[in-house]
């Protein structure tokens, strides 16, 4: 915590002396930053603002000498702030402050200047601008710095035990692991029986294992374990709750049938409904009463209540049989669950090709889609494991695999590679010559990606086995008297048409987001990237985890990947979430607000906005308390405080001031001010730069954690410091990280346009933007718009504007 | 729009009315039209919006819901909105159109129409959700089990029912389905009282005072009706015609909007027919024609039909085979989108046009003899041809047929094609037919006024002697003429099932009411006499749906009069 309280102005730091020295650090980042950027002229640039005594560069700051120079200079140079202008705080902000705590310096007098993502990686060729936006961006970091103060963490403790949504094998392997390693891992699955796709494949590549004889053992292992509260045909519906100390609310929907059910399978058949199995994707049916299929775990039956005639003849052979297991009347419940991690493994959905009407799906009975086909294919599967067609229960004389049915096509909207159809297709192929040698096998392909292990062999085995691979899929597909199949399109490999029938097709269908990707990532506070698909907190150096602490991903619902990089990743995700639960404890970022007492009016409006009640408000005494363990650090409360009486320790009204009014020392009319959310609009803009998506120079990013911090005071400094204009941002609407705080800064900014419009000035001036982590393209879209504002904002129009918001040049915390 | 509407039950509709046709739970299940999605957005309706729906007897405004329909075809579950919408006119059968009705759907801003808008009432009524709670279970230590009850309730007369009782009272269900359960475990809900309707109120009076005021109303009319029956024990069934007989009475039962036109085509053709236990052990082929039993007849397929091991049929379900002819698709029959296979209940669905049964069943009739007939109703002419042949080769068929033959146009015309085709597949194999009955001892008020006046319904006594004219002494006619001047309602709500024209006279009449619970007929009657539930709260004898005799037991003590104490003493008035 900050020794002393915050005043105005007097920003003691708590080193030696009273003196600010800042050591300014500029990264090369090999050529990344110094291709577009003068970095020495940025370095030198940096020596003559207040408070710097050292002004460096570095090939890279973040390699080993690098961060040495800084820890030396620390020590040697008695440095009490650090800038170190590079890549985004959201990647090497860790590296960077533990580099400091090595030497001694708190780790909260340390600020970044993000002059990669923001700065050389978005103005490519505009080397002069991009030089001068990068000194912009090391003024404003030094300005803000030299008003840090030291801060110490609250410490919290991590609950061992994990919460585990979606039973597929990825979820099994972390649940397994966790277990195996000690820890509580409550398993909860929306379905009946835990076991996910893997368990509805007939067999796995590149081996041709028989799929669920491999999975049955770790399904009935994750059953019986000890460690694992299994929760099937359930739902996650509430979290609360940050890293360490989560409280899941799970909806156990009723399976009707108690757990000492032995699965004797009387009740099944005498039940006289019969409905298609999901499972079997409708192609066999099922009892209303059922198992889904034979290994599931767990095994009890379950009823069916949308299909149930409520006959009750269940009931009746059940309790003559002297197990009585069967209740009607079971309703369902609501169990809350504290957790201190989470690993989502909610999988994903398959792309249904019915739109894709050249192809006939749902038209023509003998076109079927991969997983339509694995039941066919499987022993388990409602023809026995014979491949027989729909239409006429005959085996195909031969067999056409459409590759990339909804991948790699912007026509489906899913313009990714699904990566595992072209392996599937190749085993299916193999499948089928194992079984019916005399079968013919086309496979229509755009590219065979065969890129991991022992799947070129495999790939290389189809090809002697005689499969024939065509690249170039059909344009449309026929359907011929008799149920066959005709297939047309252009061998682009020779150039010429080709015309082919044949007896089934096979629509190899990608993967997509699961259905309910939505509602997890609402409920979770994670974030997308553009094909739907969760997105980590860092795609090469943490893979597994996601932005909000705590919470790590598993299998499909990151990114479409076979089993083994399922269970690989699911693995990861464990031990990831062991080092946590092992050290059992957490250290809770200093972000949280500090109340000066004597400012304080008792409004009670900073716990009327506060998303997680983390301020109890006494209305007789009219005294506020801060929960600490509670608050999240957003920061609305410290925007909507009329007194200033909240001091939101490291984004203090005074630093994000400095931060304005550095940012706009020189040529304010020529630029834009963004106010950016550190979870998706600033993470939108780290994309941008990423995906190298070009954007005119004049933007001058402010990050904090969320938009719900952004006051009016900070736009009314703003333009009274001259800017041209002011891009307030945040996540979407009801993708808020801190519930729906940024609700709030729409209010905000809707009541500033409301007041430019009475003071006759133009409103289009101040733009409110919602940008994911994903919409790298709609940011650089929204600063080019914002643009063409600053070139054609007049000065009578800016001399108004400062002068209307002169009042907020003064003032501070 | 120009729709196509079909009435019909459904198993939230039985559950419900045994809550309380007043309770919302009732008004949620019935005030409701199942249409097809894509007709609701050519209308620019969202699910629960609500829509008009007119035709020439009327109209009403209830709420939309999407249903597994074609498009053009508009299903309302019975009660007192679809009746609003279905005329009078019986076309001298006695059964008015409840199915297959020319409607026109239109989108509305108009709330929905309430139960005090449809009927007549004496007295508005209040529509509240029910509010007592269901009855907790006892401690496993206070339960004990009641077997072998009968349940009075369907056709089926289940003999198997097992009860949860504690302390006399009955607090669950073990066996039964949940329309069973729902009459068990409620039977002491919004139970009638005593009452005369005096200045337009009802009061409650002493028991006597009405059972005087009920005979002082016979006695002094001219022309009285004497209606319902089938929910009561045979008993009470022979005392009713006692009194008819007394009064000089017109008696009809509820068969005349059910069954009536079954009666008539067998008194025309004949039937081929069979107890249910002769299809639990020897039918290999099952045929449900215009009926839905998995809502109507829950248990019929677990007990007789479908699942049940027999002495000929020892593999259960695997030896039958399960044919659904029907309009739409219904729980009992699903056809998968996909993998074109029939799901739920029957093994193989054959969708006829909406009124073309009697097309389909001729041309079965023809096929038999070896004609070819091509598509007839709907139905590809391979579809005929397998299906002939499948009956014409199965050891023992049988065919269900409900409501869906005698409601729709050409009523007994329909069921006497059916009764033909049976009586043609006897020269190939045994082949039987069975209607599936309703109210549970509906078959018995047939059997029980056949062998006391020699007609099952419709039967006027005003002459010393029974004449029997379906279409003239049948209750809906009756009223809808404004014919009778008085009416005795026992154990029936003609309020909640007659054409609204029929209900208005009834509540221009005197009016008397025998019923244990209150009803909408309740609502528009002058005298109300609470009476024991058969089969709960007294003996009695009902008839299953294949007319088999069954004993019903007393499950509760009760202090209520059964119906046949009832009439007796009604009778004694109307003597002196």
């Amino acid at each position: 915590m900050a020794k002393g309280k915050a005043s105005k102005k007097t920003s003691e730091p708590s080193s030696d002396d009273n003196e600010i020295r800042v050591g300014v650090f500029v990264c090369h980042c090999g050529l990344n930053i110094a291709g577009s950027v003068d970095v020495e002229g940025v370095a030198k640039f940096a020596s003559t603002l207040p408070n710097v005594v050292v002004a460096k560069t570095n090939r890279y700051c973040c390699s080993d000498p690098g961060q040495d120079e800084i820890r030396t200079d620390i020590k040697e140079e008695k440095l009490n702030r650090v800038v170190v202008a590079s890549c985004t705080p959201r990647l090497h902000e860790p590296t960077f402050r533990k580099a400091c705590e090595a030497a001694g310096l708190n780790k909260y007098l340390f600020e970044m200047a993000n002059i990669r993502d923001h700065c050389s990686w978005v103005h490519l060729y505009e080397k002069e601008k991009g030089t001068q936006k990068a000194k912009d961006l090391v003024r404003m970091a030094v300005a803000k710095v030299s008003l840090l103060r030291p801060q110490v963490e609250l410490e919290v403790p991590v609950i061992r035990k994990t919460l585990i949504v979606g039973g597929g094998v990825a979820g099994l392997q972390a649940a397994l692991d966790l277990a195996d390693t000690g820890y509580k891992v409550y398993l909860v699955e929306k379905e009946p029986s835990i076991g996910g796709r893997m368990a509805q494949i007939d067999k796995t590549f590149p081996t041709l294992d028989c799929s669920i004889c491999i999975l049955a053992p770790v399904m009935s292992d994750v059953g019986r374990h000890p460690n694992i509260e299994l929760m099937a045909n359930s739902e996650v519906v509430d979290v609360k709750g940050y890293i360490g100390n989560f409280t899941a609310t799970v909806l156990k929907r009723p399976r009707y049938v108690v757990e000492e059910c032995k699965a004797c399978g009387d009740c099944a058949k005498v039940c006289p409904v019969q409905v298609p199995n999901k499972f079997d994707t409708g192609f066999a049916p099922r009892k209303a009463i059922y198992t889904p299929f034979a290994q599931a775990v767990p095994s009890t039956f379950i009823v069916d209540m949308d299909s149930c005639i409520r006959c009750h003849e269940c009931v009746r052979v059940c309790k003559a049989s002297g197990a009585g297991v069967i209740d009607l009347r079971q309703e369902p419940e609501k169990v809350e669950l504290d957790v201190g991690t989470v690993i989502i493994a909610t999988g994903a959905d398959v792309y249904d090709p019915s739109p894709l009407k050249m192809y006939g799906y749902g038209r023509f009975p003998n076109v079927l889609t991969s997983l339509e086909f694995e039941r066919l294919i499987n022993a388990g599967g409602p023809s026995g494991g014979h491949l027989i067609r729909p239409s006429d229960r005959a085996i195909p004389e031969s067999v056409a695999f459409v590759q990339c049915v909804g991948s790699r096509s912007e026509k489906c909207g899913l313009p990714y590679c699904s990566s595992v159809c072209c392996m599937n297709s190749i085993k299916d192929a193999l499948l089928i010559k194992e079984h019916w040698p005399d079968t013919k096998i086309y496979v229509f392909f755009v590219d065979m990606r065969c890129f991991g292990k022992g799947y070129e062999d495999l790939f290389r085995r189809a090809k002697a086995a005689g499969v024939i691979f065509i690249r170039g899929l059909p344009a449309e597909i026929f359907e011929r008297k008799g149920g066959d199949l005709r297939l047309v399109g252009e061998n682009t490999l020779q150039k010429e048409l080709y015309q082919i029938d044949t007896g089934m097709v096979i629509l190899s269908i990608g993967l997509k987001p699961g259905e309910d990707a939505d509602k997890i990532q609402r409920l979770f506070n994670l974030s997308r990237t553009a094909d739907g698909f969760f997105m980590e907190a860092h795609p090469q150096l943490r893979p597994v985890d996601a932005p909000t602490g705590g919470i790590f991903f598993a299998g499909t619902a990151e990114s479409p990947k076979a089993i083994k990089d399922s269970v690989t990743q699911a693995s990861a995700a464990a031990a990831r979430a062991s080092i946590l639960m092992a050290k059992g404890k957490v250290k809770v970022e200093a972000i949280t607000p500090k109340l000066i007492d004597e400012k304080c009016i008792g409004c009670g409006l900073c716990a009327k906005v506060c998303p997680y009640n983390a301020i109890a408000f006494d209305k007789k005494t009219k005294k506020i308390t801060i929960i600490e363990a509670a608050c999240h650090g957003c920061g609305t409360c410290g925007a909507e405080c009329p007194s200033a009486a909240l001091v939101m320790r490291h984004f203090t009204d005074e630093q994000i001031f400095s931060q304005i009014d550095a940012a706009t020392a020189e040529d304010a009319d020529k630029k834009i001010l963004a106010f950016c959310c550190n979870w998706c609009s600033y993470a939108g803009a780290d994309f941008a730069g990423v995906s190298r998506m070009q954007y005119p120079t004049s933007v001058r990013i402010i990050r904090m954690m969320c938009s719900g911090r952004m006051a009016k005071k900070f736009i009314e400094r703003a333009f009274a410091r001259g800017v041209a204009t002011v891009l307030v941002s945040g996540c979407h609407i009801g993708d808020c990280h801190y519930i729906d705080a940024n609700h709030y800064a729409k209010k905000r900014v809707e009541r500033f346009w409301k007041r430019m419009d009475k003071l006759g000035l133009d409103k289009n001036r101040l733009h409110l933007g919602w940008f994911s982590a994903a919409e790298g393209q709609m940011f650089a879209d929204t600063i080019e718009q914002m643009h063409t504002i600053v070139e054609n904002v007049t000065k009578e129009e800016l001399d108004k504007t400062k002068k209307a918001f002169e009042k907020a040049l003064g003032g501070g915390d | 729009m120009r729709c196509m509407l079909n009435t019909g039950r459904t198993v939230g509709q039985g559950i419900a009315l045994e809550v309380g046709k007043t309770s919302s739970e009732y008004y949620e299940e019935v005030a409701v039209a199942f249409m097809n999605g894509d007709d609701m957005d050519d209308l620019g309706i969202t699910e629960n919006a609500p829509v008009k729906i007119t035709t020439g007897s009327g109209s009403v405004v209830v709420r939309a819901s999407k249903g597994q329909l074609d498009r053009g075809n508009v299903f309302i579950p019975v009660g007192p909105w679809a009746n609003a919408l279905i005329g009078g006119d019986t076309g001298g059968t006695g059964m008015p159109r409840f199915k297959g009705v020319w409607i026109e759907l239109s989108k509305t801003e108009d709330g929905p129409t309430t139960l005090n808008d449809l009927l007549p009432f004496k007295e508005k009524i209040a529509q509240a959700p029910d509010q007592t709670p269901p009855p907790p279970l006892p401690p496993e230590d206070e339960r004990s089990i009641m077997t072998d009850v009968v349940c009075p309730f369907c056709g089926c007369l289940c003999d198997d029912v097992e009860l949860v009782m504690c302390k006399g009272m009955v607090r669950d269900m073990e066996v039964g389905c949940d329309i069973a359960r729902s009459r068990f475990v409620n039977w002491d809900r919004d139970r009638a009282k005593p009452a005369v309707r005096k200045k337009g109120k009802l009061v409650d009076v002493p028991l006597d005072e009405a059972l005087d005021k009920a005979a002082e109303i016979l006695k002094s009319a001219d022309f009285p009706l004497i209606y319902g029956l089938s929910s009561t024990e045979s008993d009470a069934q022979r005392r009713a015609i006692e009194l008819a007989e007394l009064l000089g009475a017109t008696i009809d039962n509820t068969s005349s909007v059910c069954h009536g036109p079954t009666v008539m085509a067998a008194q025309d053709v004949g039937v081929s027919k069979c107890t249910l236990g002769e299809v639990r052990n020897r039918a290999d082929l099952v045929v449900y024609w215009g009926c839905n039993p998995a809502e109507a007849h829950i248990r019929h397929i677990t007990r007789y039909s479908g699942t049940p091991e027999g002495m000929f049929t020892t593999e259960g379900r695997k030896d039958r085979t399960i044919v659904h002819v029907d309009v739409r698709e219904t729980k009992t029959s699903q056809v998968d989108s996909r993998w074109k296979y029939t799901y739920r209940l029957a093994d193989q669905f054959i969708k006829v046009r909406q009124g073309q049964d009697y097309e389909l069943l001729s041309a079965l009739r023809a096929t038999l003899k070896g004609h070819d007939v091509g598509d007839v109703g709907g139905v590809p002419a391979s579809t005929i041809k397998e299906l002939a042949e499948r009956m014409k080769s199965c050891k023992f068929g049988i065919i269900f047929f409900g409501l869906g033959l005698t409601m729709s146009a050409g009523r007994h015309m329909n069921v006497n094609a059916a009764l033909r085709l049976v009586r043609d597949l006897n020269d190939h194999t045994k082949f039987t037919i069975l209607p599936m009955r309703g109210h549970y001892n509906v078959t018995g008020i047939n059997t029980v006024m056949t062998w006391i006046t020699g007609y099952p319904f419709a039967v006027n006594l005003s002459r010393g002697y029974p004449v029997y004219n379906p279409g003239e002494f049948s209750a809906v006619d009756m009223l809808t003429r404004k014919e009778c001047d008085a009416a005795l309602i026992i154990s029936s709500d003609p309020a909640a099932h007659f054409p609204r024209e029929a209900v208005e006279h009834l509540a221009n009449i005197p009016t008397i009411i025998i019923d244990p619970k209150h009803n909408l007929t309740s609502s528009i009657a002058d005298v109300l006499i609470p009476s024991a539930i058969a089969g709960i709260e007294c003996e009695g004898t009902a008839y299953r749906m294949d007319g088999i005799p069954i004993r019903l037991r007393k499950v509760v003590e009760s202090d209520q009069l059964p119906d046949k104490v009832v009439l007796e003493k009604i009778i004694e008035r109307v003597r002196s």
